[in-house]
């Protein structure tokens, strides 16, 4: 009896689980090793693989848009984490107040991030239009030359990272919003009765609180910077002069247009890598940062 | 704000909140009125931000001339390619979100954590091994690439099973007691419980797909199999992005208005999703 009943509950969460098993083993267990395994072959379309060892990973430390393309991923990084970490809890913080029109708003802040990135990005192509796109058009009312802003390998990839936070900001101040819903009030009804100014409770109350939302965040906007490929896609298709080629779209470029499989294959376990490092390191960064105010 | 009345803090807010909202969403409403003006008027300075002539000749040549891409077409494309993968999830993370959650077996805490850990990797490490796998399967440029793939990612059982951690035990022996099986109980009883989560899950699922622009951009070569998103990217180079901006607006504006439908009407939804989750991004 005893082990009747112990059998069958098995048989049944064996048999509901099954399906999204067959999914899960095919579409990422068995890709996940055969990406490894292919990372180890020289592999393009005309020949059949051939077993290389470490080959494709010592190659590519040598080859110069690579080297570029981590640079870049890095630099997309540095501007957009703190602009994405910073600006939407600025305007977390106003929306999280009470006023007349506030869901107007948030409703107008927030939704951008769903719309899709072709959407958005030909949105963008023809705002900085040279000739006749509105920021010009507004450049020039004010009388200031306008700019080439996606041809010029100076701004290109900040005027990214601007589109970026234009179009994505609304998640993070979701993210922000439900956290800031979520702290305690009676903790600043304390703060208030012994006569902590609003700008001392900010510092002293909310921004600690707020640490560990902020430490997500970043994590977060980390590996969408790892992830960059539809702006460098659609809007300068990596150039000018390589300046926007991101490890992304490195790896778009290696496996699909020069059709190299190992080396694209190594290129997403470098990925990996760096993102495992940046989020060690910062896990540890932060956590010590967080462990002194708490 | 010190000193001042609540009252006349609150209309200070209220300006600033509805100007930094209007010129958040200005690009937006430029793109519509883009789309509503002639080509020619748009090549004009100043620039016209409300139409003076309004046409809706943008919207015909885009949805109905086949120049290059079938907007029209691709429009459908990505509500069937969304709503299948939609289908999927749910189909397949229902049942093994709950044997997680709820049923006793060896191993089962190890392998969803094994499951789960997964999530972190980046989406480039199974570009090219999936793209491999369909090609020897015979399924490239077929519509199984589209749909087949995202139903593997393990983050609908991840999600729901969070939820389903919840359900009371009361309900489940009573159930027991019943006779009622573990599937009927699923379906009549977990099911009408989780509608929330499941909802989350299915627009979060349902707007992937639906941005989604590399992967069928890689796996479809076909352009009446092609989703949207990439439809739209290969507009640039069809038609001229100075002197056809407004027919480019009505293709961007096509692809925008469902989602922000979609946002309007579930916005509760969305923001749960996100704010509980997190990780879909």
């Amino acid at each position: 009896m005893g082990k009747l009943r112990k059998k069958r509950p098995n048989l049944t969460a064996f048999l509901f689980i099954l399906p999204f098993m067959v999914f899960f083993v095919v579409f990422i267990v068995i890709p996940l090793f055969h990406g490894l395994f292919l990372s180890f072959h020289e592999w393009s379309l005309l020949s059949d693989p051939v077993f290389v060892g470490l080959e494709n990973y010592k190659e590519l430390l040598g080859v110069r848009r690579f080297q570029q393309a981590v640079m870049n991923t890095l630099k997309f990084a540095g501007l957009s984490v703190p602009l994405l970490l910073v600006v939407p809890f600025l305007l977390a913080l106003l929306l999280n107040k009470t006023f007349i029109g506030k869901k107007l708003a948030q409703s107008a802040i927030i939704s951008p991030f769903l719309i899709p990135s072709s959407s958005v990005l030909l949105l963008w192509i023809w705002m900085l239009d040279p000739q006749t796109g509105m920021i010009n058009q507004i450049f020039k009312a004010l009388g200031l030359p306008g700019q080439a802003w996606l041809s010029r390998q100076s701004s290109a990839m900040v005027v990214i990272a601007f589109i970026t936070l234009w179009w994505t900001a609304g998640y993070n101040i979701i993210l922000y919003l439900s956290s800031l819903q979520d702290l305690p009030q009676d903790v600043y009804e304390a703060a208030a009765v012994d006569g902590a100014s609003s700008w001392k409770q900010f510092w002293r109350i909310t921004l600690p609180l707020l640490r560990s939302r902020m430490l997500f965040i970043t994590t977060l906007q980390i590996i969408a910077s790892f992830k960059l490929f539809d702006q460098v896609y659609i809007l300068t298709g990596g150039g000018p002069a390589g300046s926007t080629r991101t490890l992304a779209f490195y790896l778009y470029e290696t496996g699909f247009r020069d059709w190299m499989f190992g080396r694209a294959a190594a290129v997403s376990w470098y990925m990996f890598i760096m993102i495992s490092i940046i989020g060690l390191l910062q896990a540890k960064l932060l956590t010590r940062w967080l462990g002194e105010g708490a | 704000m010190v000193g001042m009345n609540r009252r006349s803090r609150n209309a200070v807010l209220g300006i600033v909140g509805l100007v930094l909202g209007l010129i958040w969403f200005f690009p937006i409403l430029w793109m519509f009125f883009s789309s509503l003006q002639p080509n020619s008027e748009l090549l004009i300075y100043p620039p016209r931000i409300i139409p003076k002539v309004i046409t809706f000749e943008n919207f015909r040549t885009i949805l109905f001339s086949t120049r290059g891409v079938n907007v029209c077409r691709s429009f459908f494309n990505s509500v069937f390619y969304a709503s299948m993968v939609t289908l999927g999830v749910l189909v397949t993370a229902t049942p093994a979100a709950y044997a997680f959650a709820r049923m006793k077996f060896r191993g089962r805490d190890l392998l969803f954590w094994l499951i789960v850990s997964t999530l972190i990797l980046p989406v480039q490490m199974f570009i090219v091994p999936v793209y491999l796998l369909l090609d020897q399967l015979g399924l490239l440029n077929t519509i199984w690439a589209i749909i087949l793939p995202p139903i593997g990612p393990a983050f609908g059982v991840f999600l729901l099973r969070q939820f389903m951690l919840t359900i009371p035990d009361e309900l489940e022996n009573a159930a027991k007691i019943d006779g009622c099986s573990p599937l009927r109980f699923l379906v009549q009883v977990v099911v009408p419980l989780m509608r929330p989560p499941l909802a989350s899950l299915a627009i979060l699922t349902f707007l992937g797909i639906w941005n989604d622009l590399l992967w069928p951009m890689l796996v479809i070569a076909d352009s009446k199999l092609l989703p949207l998103q990439p439809a739209l990217a290969r507009i640039r180079g069809e038609y001229h992005g100075t002197f056809e901006a407004g027919t480019i607006m009505a293709g961007a504006f096509v692809a925008a208005v469902p989602v922000l439908i979609i946002f309007n009407l579930a916005s509760r939804y969305i923001v749960k999703a996100v704010s509980t989750s997190g990780i879909s991004r």
